[in-house]
Formats: C-alpha cells, sequence, structure tokens
C-alpha cells in the first residue's frame, strides 16, 4: 500500500521545507483524489444506476466496462469547441473553469485522514460555505453567456436554487458549529464520538436535500431539466469546455459525498481500518444513497423546488437550531448514546407534524 | 393521514428501487419480447375490404367518436368455416368453441368440446406442441390467445359432465390388436372401443403411455394426469396388457384378431456419427429419459453436456438438473433463433440454470486416463438450406476440448421396426403406409411416430383418429368416430375483448425446488386470469359477413385508429384528396343540418325528385356560384 495515504498525523511540521512540501504534495494528492474519485463516481453511477433500472450499464470496454470514462473522454476532447456567435466570449472561456476551481477548493480544508489536511484554518465552516457558492456564479456565467434561451433559464434557475437552499443548509450546519464549539472542520470531526447524523438527524436531512439542490442532482436538476431545457446551462457547450463543466458536475458530487460523510458521518473517525478508508466507505455510501435517491424521485418543478426549500426545509432547519440552542444551555453534557433515539424521535415527530402542517389545499410539495 | 400519504409514497418508491438493484439485470429476445408495431398510416382515404372483413366490430369499438356504422345479419347465428386454431390442429379440437366456454365460465362444457375430438385432453393441456396458438389471428394485434394453458385452466376444472354424453355401442364381436400403448394407439383403441370392438393393447414397456410416459419427464407431464387420460380409455372398454413384446402383426391376426394396428413409435436414439460413440458415460437422450422416468437407477456425474437443440434435448438438460449435475451444458450447431425446441421451454431451462453453447458440434469424443472428453468444432452459419434455417459449416482448426462426466446424444429419434414384423420401411426407417386410410398391409394399420418419425402428440392422435376410422370402416362399420359431448351452441354475441391486452403472467413453483424435484413446474391460472386470457379471444369462427360498412358523414376526423385496431387488415387509410370520399349530396345535406331554421336555404338534395334534375357532382346552388 503506498505510503502517502497513510500519513502520520502532523506531517507539515516535521518535513523539511515544512510549508512548501506540504502544500505541494496536498495539493497534489487532492486534485489526484478527486480526478480518480470523479472518474470512479461516474463509472459508479452509471453502473449503478442500470442496475437500479434492472439494465446492465456500460460493460464493454475493459474489465466491468471500467475504462468506459476513459473512452468517453477521449470522445469528448475530440469534440469541435464551437463558440456561438453571439456569445459573449470572455465569460463563455472562463465560466468553466468558474465554475471548476471553487470544488477543487472546498477540499483544502477536508482532513481526509486524522491530520492530513491542506489546511486547518479555524472558520472551515463559513469558508465551505463560501466558496461552494462560487460554483452556482460560474454556472450563471455559463449559462448567461451562451446567448441561448435554455441556458439563460437554466442560470436563472441555478441562482435561485442557491438563494434557497444555502439558507437551510447553512442552518443545518450551525446547529453543527454549536455542538462542536468550533467551526474548524478538524473540530467538528473531533466532536463526533457519536456521528451527528444520530445526534442532529435533523441538520442531517435538511442537510442531505439541501446538497442534493446546491449539486443539481436529481431530483433537483432544474438546471439541466433535459426534458425542458434541452440540456440547460451546458447546451451550447462542447469539446474541452463541456468536459469540465461535467467535470464540475461529478466533482460536486465527489465533494457532496465528503461533506456528508465529514460533517455527519464523523469523516475519517472509525475502528480497526485506516482513516482514509473510512472516509471512502463512508463517501461510497452517501454516493450509494445520491444514487437511490436519483433513480427514485422524478424531478421536481421549479415551483415545487421553492417550496420545498422555504416552507419546509427552512423551518426544519430553525426547529435544528432551536432544538440544539436549548440542548446547549441546559444540558451541554447530554450527547450519549442513550439520548440518539430521543433525537431520532423528536425528528420524526417534527418532519411528520411539519408535512401535514405544510398541506394547506392541494399546494403540497410533496416530499 | 397526510403524513401517511406522504411518507408511505417516498418509502414505497425508494424500496421499488432497491429491489430491482437486487434482480438480475434480463434482456429478452426477439420470440418473447412483446413487440406492437403500429399499423396506422393517417391519411384523407379510407378504404374498406369486403373480402377481408369478418365483421367483428373493432373499429367500431376502436372509434372515439362513435362514426361507423356496420350492419351484419343475424348476429351469432352464422356458422361458417373453421377459425385458424381449430384448422391448424393436426386433431380438428375446436379450440374457438371451448375458449369460448371458458369465457362464459364453463370449464366442464370446454372439456366436453375437447374431449369430443381428442381423448388426452390433460395430457395435451401439459404438453401440446400448440399449433394453434402460431395460427391465431389475435397474435396480429398483440400476443395469440394462449390456448393450451386455457386447457390447462379447463381440464383443472372439470367437472365432468361429458360423461353424462356417453353414448356406448353394441358389441360388434370383432377384435383387434394394438401394439404400443402411445397416443397413436391408445387413440385408435378408444375410439375403436366406443364402436363396440373389442381392443387389446400390447405394450411392452411395464406401463402405458408409451413416449408420453418415458419420454417427456414427471415436471412437464405429472404421472397422475396421464394415468387419469390412459384410464378413461380404459373405461371405454379397451384392454392394456403391459409387458408384452410382439412378435409380429401376422402372427396376431393368425391367433384371430381382425386387425392390428402398429404403433411402436419411435425410441431409438439417433447416433451422433462420431467417433468414441460406444465410449461408456455416453447416453442416448430418450434412452436416458425412458430410463429416469421408469425409475431405473441412471449414474449421472456434475459435469453433463447435451448435443441437440430440440425439445429432447431441453428435457434432457432439465432432467440432468433435477438429477443432480452441476454443469449442464447444451450444445447446439445453430443459434438460439434456429433452435427447434419451444422459446419459453428454453427460458426455462437457461433460468434453471442450463449454459446454452451455440455454433459449436461434436467432432470427436476420447477417453484419456479415466476421463471423457468431447472435441468439439466451432460453426459458422452459411447459407440457407432447404428448411429455411441457415447451414452451419464447421470452421477448421477451432476444435476445443471440454472435460465432462456423461455425455447425452439427444439429436434425434428413429424408430425400431424389428425385423420380425415384416413391414415395409423408407430409408429413416420410417413404415410404409397409404397416406390417407394408414393401411400397411391387409388387416394392418400403422401410425404414430414409427410413420411420422418423432412428431409431437397432437400429430400422433390425429394419426390414431385416422387409423380407427379406416379400421373401423375394415371391420364392416361404418368408419364414423364422431362422438358429441356437447349440446349444440346457443347464440353466442361477438366480441374482440379487450383491444390491447397480453397475456396473463403464468406463475411456475419455486425456483429451489425445480432444481431437485420433478414436481411440475408450471401452476395453472386461477379464474380471473382465464377469464380474462378467454375474453381476448376475437371468435373467428363466428363468421358474420358485414352488408355494409360506412361512416356516418361528416363526423370522422381520419384519425385512423380504426385502421390500427382493425385485426384483419380490411381497412385502408392512404393519401387522396378528402372530398373524393364523400358524394355531393352528402355534404351539401350535411351542410344544411348544420345551419340554424332562419339561415337555411334547402337545397334540391332535400327533395330526391328534384336531386335527380339537378346536375351531377354539383357541391354549390346557384346563389353561391362565383360571379365571372
Amino acid at each position: 500500500m503506498s505510503t502517502a495515504f497513510l500519513l502520520p498525523a502532523t506531517i507539515a511540521p516535521d518535513w523539511p521545507g515544512n510549508f512548501w512540501w506540504h502544500l505541494l504534495i496536498m495539493t497534489v494528492l487532492l486534485i489526484a483524489v478527486l480526478m480518480i474519485s470523479v472518474i470512479m463516481f461516474i463509472w459508479l453511477e452509471r453502473r449503478v444506476i442500470a442496475r437500479f433500472q434492472a439494465r446492465v450499464g456500460p460493460n464493454r470496454a475493459g474489465p466491468f466496462g471500467l475504462l468506459q470514462s476513459f473512452a468517453d473522454v477521449i470522445k469528448i476532447l475530440t469534440k469541435e469547441d464551437i463558440i456561438p456567435a453571439l456569445a459573449d466570449k470572455p465569460l463563455f472561456w472562463i465560466a468553466p473553469a468558474m465554475a471548476f476551481v471553487p470544488v477543487l477548493m472546498i477540499l483544502a480544508v477536508i482532513p481526509l485522514s486524522d491530520g492530513l489536511q491542506l489546511a486547518d484554518i479555524n472558520v472551515g465552516v463559513v469558508y465551505i460555505s463560501a466558496v461552494s457558492a462560487i460554483t452556482a456564479i460560474g454556472i450563471f456565467m455559463s449559462g448567461m453567456s451562451s446567448n441561448n434561451k435554455y441556458s439563460l433559464i437554466g442560470a436563472m434557475r441555478e441562482i435561485a436554487q442557491l438563494i434557497s437552499f444555502e439558507i437551510p443548509m447553512l442552518l443545518a450546519l450551525a446547529g453543527l458549529v454549536m455542538a462542536s464549539s468550533s467551526m474548524s472542520i478538524s473540530g467538528v470531526i473531533g466532536a463526533q464520538t457519536i456521528p451527528f447524523a444520530l445526534t442532529q438527524p435533523l441538520a442531517f436531512v435538511v442537510f442531505v436535500i439541501a446538497l442534493l439542490a446546491e449539486i443539481n442532482r436529481t431530483p433537483f436538476d432544474l438546471v439541466e431539466a433535459d426534458s425542458e431545457l434541452t440540456a440547460g446551462f451546458n447546451t451550447e457547450y462542447s469539446g474541452m469546455k463541456f468536459a469540465v463543466l461535467y467535470l464540475t458536475e461529478y466533482s460536486e458530487a465527489v465533494v457532496g459525498s465528503i461533506l456528508i460523510s465529514t460533517f455527519f458521518l464523523g469523516g475519517w473517525r472509525g475502528p480497526f481500518l485506516p482513516g482514509i478508508i473510512w472516509l471512502v466507505i463512508k463517501m461510497l455510501a452517501s454516493f450509494f444513497v445520491i444514487l437511490w435517491i436519483r433513480s427514485t424521485i422524478p424531478r421536481f418543478r421549479i415551483d415545487q423546488s421553492m417550496k420545498l426549500a422555504w416552507k419546509t426545509l427552512l423551518p426544519l432547519a430553525m426547529f435544528n437550531l432551536f432544538i440544539m440552542a436549548v440542548k446547549t444551555v441546559f444540558a451541554p453534557g447530554l450527547t450519549n448514546w442513550v439520548a440518539v433515539p430521543v433525537y431520532l424521535a423528536i425528528t420524526a415527530v417534527i418532519i411528520i407534524y411539519w408535512a401535514r402542517f405544510m398541506r394547506p389545499g392541494r399546494q403540497s410539495v410533496g416530499i | 393521514m397526510a403524513s401517511e400519504i406522504i411518507g408511505s409514497g417516498l418509502l414505497k418508491g425508494l424500496r421499488v428501487t432497491l429491489k430491482t438493484l437486487f434482480k438480475r439485470p434480463v434482456t429478452t429476445q426477439y420470440p418473447e419480447q412483446k413487440l406492437t408495431i403500429s399499423r396506422r398510416e393517417r391519411g384523407t382515404v379510407l378504404a374498406w375490404s369486403a373480402e377481408k372483413c369478418t365483421g367483428c366490430y373493432t373499429c367500431e369499438r376502436a372509434c372515439p367518436h362513435g362514426c361507423i356504422d356496420i350492419e351484419t345479419p343475424e348476429i351469432g347465428q352464422k356458422w361458417t368455416a373453421q377459425a385458424p386454431c381449430t384448422h391448424r390442429c393436426p386433431a380438428r379440437v375446436d379450440a374457438a368453441r371451448y375458449i369460448r366456454s371458458i369465457a362464459e365460465g364453463k370449464p366442464g362444457e370446454a372439456v366436453a368440446v375437447i374431449r369430443e375430438k381428442i381423448p388426452f385432453p390433460s395430457v395435451c393441456a401439459y404438453i401440446c406442441a400448440h399449433p394453434c396458438e402460431s395460427a391465431c389471428n389475435r397474435g396480429a394485434i398483440d400476443e395469440p390467445i394462449s390456448i393450451r394453458k386455457l386447457k390447462r385452466y379447463a381440464v383443472d376444472n372439470d367437472s365432468g359432465e361429458w360423461r353424462n354424453m356417453i353414448k356406448r355401442a353394441l358389441p360388434t364381436g370383432k377384435s383387434v390388436a394394438v401394439i404400443g400403448a402411445g397416443p397413436a394407439g391408445l387413440t385408435v383403441a378408444y375410439y375403436l372401443a366406443r364402436k363396440g370392438h373389442a381392443v387389446t393393447v400390447l405394450e411392452a414397456l411395464p406401463s402405458p403411455g408409451g413416449m408420453m410416459k418415458v419420454g417427456i419427464p414427471d415436471y412437464r407431464l405429472p404421472v397422475r394426469i396421464l394415468d387419469a387420460d390412459i384410464k378413461e380409455i380404459e373405461n371405454a372398454g379397451a384392454v392394456i396388457k403391459t409387458g408384452v413384446r410382439v412378435e409380429s402383426p401376422a402372427k396376431l391376426i393368425a391367433e384371430g384378431y381382425n386387425a392390428v394396428f402398429v404403433g411402436v413409435g419411435a425410441h431409438q436414439a439417433m447416433p451422433l456419427g462420431v467417433p468414441g460413440e460406444s465410449e461408456p458415460g455416453v447416453l442416448g437422450g430418450v434412452d436416458f429419459l425412458r430410463e429416469v422416468n421408469l425409475g431405473t437407477p441412471v449414474k449421472l456425474g456434475k459435469r453433463v453436456a447435451i448435443v441437440g437443440g430440440g425439445n429432447t434435448a431441453i428435457d434432457c438438460a432439465r432432467t440432468a438438473v433435477r438429477m443432480g449435475a452441476s454443469e449442464v451444458s447444451l450444445v447446439y450447431r445453430r443459434t438460439r433463433a434456429e433452435m427447434p425446441a419451444a422459446p419459453e421451454e428454453v427460458e426455462e431451462a437457461v433460468e434453471e440454470g442450463v449454459k446454452l453453447v451455440f455454433l459449436a458440434a461434436p467432432s470427436k469424443i476420447l477417453r484419456a486416463e479415466g476421463k471423457l472428453f468431447l472435441e468439439c468444432v466451432r460453426m459458422k452459419l452459411g447459407a440457407e438450406d432447404s428448411s429455411g434455417r441457415r447451414k452451419p459449416e464447421p470452421v477448421s482448426g477451432s476444435e476445443y476440448l471440454t472435460e465432462l462426466d456423461n455425455i447425452i446424444s439427444a439429436v434425434s429419434q428413429s424408430p425400431v421396426i424389428p425385423k420380425s414384423f415384416a413391414m415395409k420401411a423408407d430409408r429413416g426407417s420410417r413404415l410404409i403406409v397409404d397416406p390417407e386410410t394408414l393401411v400397411a398391409s391387409a388387416g394392418i394399420f400403422a401410425g404414430g411416430d414409427d410413420v411420422l418419425g418423432p412428431a409431437t402428440v397432437i400429430e400422433c392422435i390425429a394419426q390414431g383418429r385416422t387409423a380407427a376410422s379406416s379400421i373401423d370402416l375394415y371391420l364392416g362399420g361404418n368408419g364414423d368416430i364422431t362422438e358429441v359431448f356437447t349440446a349444440p351452441e346457443k347464440v353466442a354475441e361477438r366480441t374482440g375483448g379487450p383491444l390491447e391486452a397480453f397475456r396473463p403472467f403464468g406463475d411456475a413453483i419455486a425456483h429451489e425446488k425445480r432444481l431437485h424435484t420433478f414436481e411440475g413446474v408450471e401452476i395453472g391460472w386461477s379464474n380471473e386470469d382465464a377469464l380474462l386470457e378467454a375474453s381476448r379471444c376475437l371468435r373467428c369462427d363466428l363468421t358474420y359477413k358485414p352488408e355494409k360498412w360506412q361512416l356516418k358523414g361528416g363526423q370522422c376526423i381520419y384519425c385512423g385508429l380504426c385502421v390500427e385496431a382493425c385485426p384483419f387488415d380490411a381497412l385502408y387509410m392512404g393519401y387522396e384528396y378528402e372530398r373524393n370520399t364523400y358524394t355531393a349530396a352528402d355534404q351539401t345535406l350535411e351542410k344544411e343540418a348544420l345551419m340554424t331554421p332562419e339561415v337555411r336555404r334547402p337545397s334540391g338534395y332535400m327533395h330526391p325528385e328534384i336531386a335527380r334534375s339537378l346536375p351531377a357532382q354539383s357541391l354549390l346552388l346557384d346563389t353561391d356560384k362565383p360571379k365571372k
């Protein structure tokens, strides 16, 4: 096994020229991890979704179709690169990079194992929420600059979704920060002797749904709703630029799975196995759930999506914040396995009653 | 309430997708695939062919506007030609009528209708090759009626009411010997016994039934089903003696029998024609099946290869699976599309784990160091031969070896006629008889597999009927073996069933059970399924030639749904100028009908006597004519 994955907890100070070596190694490592994960996730998604639909999926290129993604890359790169006549050229050019780079930047603060992390900054949660929003700007730029009405509609939907779902997502994270009394990602992981998915299930549900919307996965893929918007924001893109947008989409899925694992499933923590292995297992589990949801629920309309964000997720996130605030003030030590069923019960009751409450007339959001 | 609906819907959806995840992905091939192709071509001209139309009213039911007007004479009374299913059946079983009986909820009457033509209703219900289904007109719409399974439903729910109508003839004092208690022989015995002759069936094997008993495994035809049918034949008066090997038919005549029917069947497996065939461990397909069916212990290894692609090969493969062989493969020299075996049986064999090896033919069997090897050569498909199948040609140098415990050759069967019979046979050792009367020589008749070569049960029954009729004539009877077990049918309403509906899914017993026991695999239909399936029948045997087929003027929007719905291609839609289909009188009158009374100015067409004086095809009244 390669030693790079199992580096000790504190690589930075002990290395010669510590900071620059650390920066170089970790940057290369993170980019490599992301690229490999993306390629594997594309393959995994196609295979798993195929099985969900009682198909086999790609199985010709290489063993189990493993080389399919490489074949696709070659196909995409050899396509003609077209820029529409009346497109806003500079924006059109810069948009894919603008969308992709922030995804990579998120990884900078994620510990892949104990201490295996580019930078452990003390406002990690704020950093992640700030940087992740920039991706939406990139997608918006690509849609706006394409000079295509479908792209523009897709871009506008992206902004609408970003604004709507960012709020419940951040409120859910606020509960975590309150419970772990730290904004550093290592601090959040350190606080998870019991994973937050169990002690804050309400925040977990809200976060996963909001994350799905943020990374534009089905059922929230309104941005590229192919039945109405041809391909949405990337309709006019081809060749390398399309490849980068495609890469962005899957990097978001990878990073999304990492975020779910880190914030709610305890990150690299786990018995017996090395931290990186635990993280991969949790990532795969999160990704599987994302795929499961994708193959089950059809796409929402934009109004349904907005209603879900504002009328359901936002109040639920506030409930969670309130519960956490009360707990932190009155019973700060109440974090043990005995309390978990209580949390789960409270969550179930709140979700069920809120769902009933939010059913005025026939305008149910129908989650 | 609300929460239940919201939560349960989502959870149910997640459960369904997760279940699918753990299912094995399936690719269906053409014969199993359910395809409907639209025959609709929208146009402006609708034409109707009086010759093809059967007056089934399918188009009328398909029309969303109700603008089709059909007039047929005396609904349900006209009985004319046989339906395609009846016509295709070698024994002419009136399938259309018994399906109607089932649709009316009278399975007992259905069995009576079947019994009028064949003495083996239950056997046919389980294993008939159903040529009727390939002739079914419903196949042109969606899927043929599942006639065999409907028959199975009928015999499973038999009330036995046909017994009330049995007519017994007085004894004639003539005696007949039947050699071989197979489908043909037993049919002859049954009908001759009914005609009052004393019939003795002589069977060499320890139990009667012939190929039905020893050639068809128990999981397809349970023994009790066959025995019940044979019991009815014994009830009719035929005496069956088992374990009797006949030396020669002429000797039987000399012993005092007035006539002899030879129905010894085709029980000899054809050799593969490759070197090493006599090695121990190489079995003949029918020999293997016979030993298993008769309960003789057969030693079968774990790795078994079956050579051949017919129903016998599939039977051998599935029997081997049930005997505990873990690696069963079937070697066939063509591809799946050319396999003569029934597609549904091939499917079931694959489900049970039989591996199909296509485009391979055995070239050598050898035994080295006590191990049995099969050498196969790869084939490729060449030009079409006389049977319309592509002829396989060996690819030289592509030989490969497989280590096996047993090899079963199930390529074909041939009759074995003992020399002492002194009967004429052709090159395939099939008996030569008169095709009309089945006479071989004076007093000696022959039929069944020994005349046809390996054939289906229903073909042998048909031969048995022919033979029974001609033997009766020979013995001085009138040769009429018709039986009537049902009252004449009353008015039957013509329906075509649902516009588009497929066969209900048939159930089978659990997979694990199938692998280890010889229990019947197929499970019969429930009442609902059978009624649904029977109601799909188009009732082609009731022919009503329509006297008139017309559109109620002006309402047709030329959507073409009627053309699409017509199962008999009697409607045609094409491209012509729309007005050509109307007469001037029709259009003018329709236009007038739409006007309110104040503005209506009656044309001459309202008054036929004036209309006759108007110029032909004039649409416009004088006041509307454009000014020049």
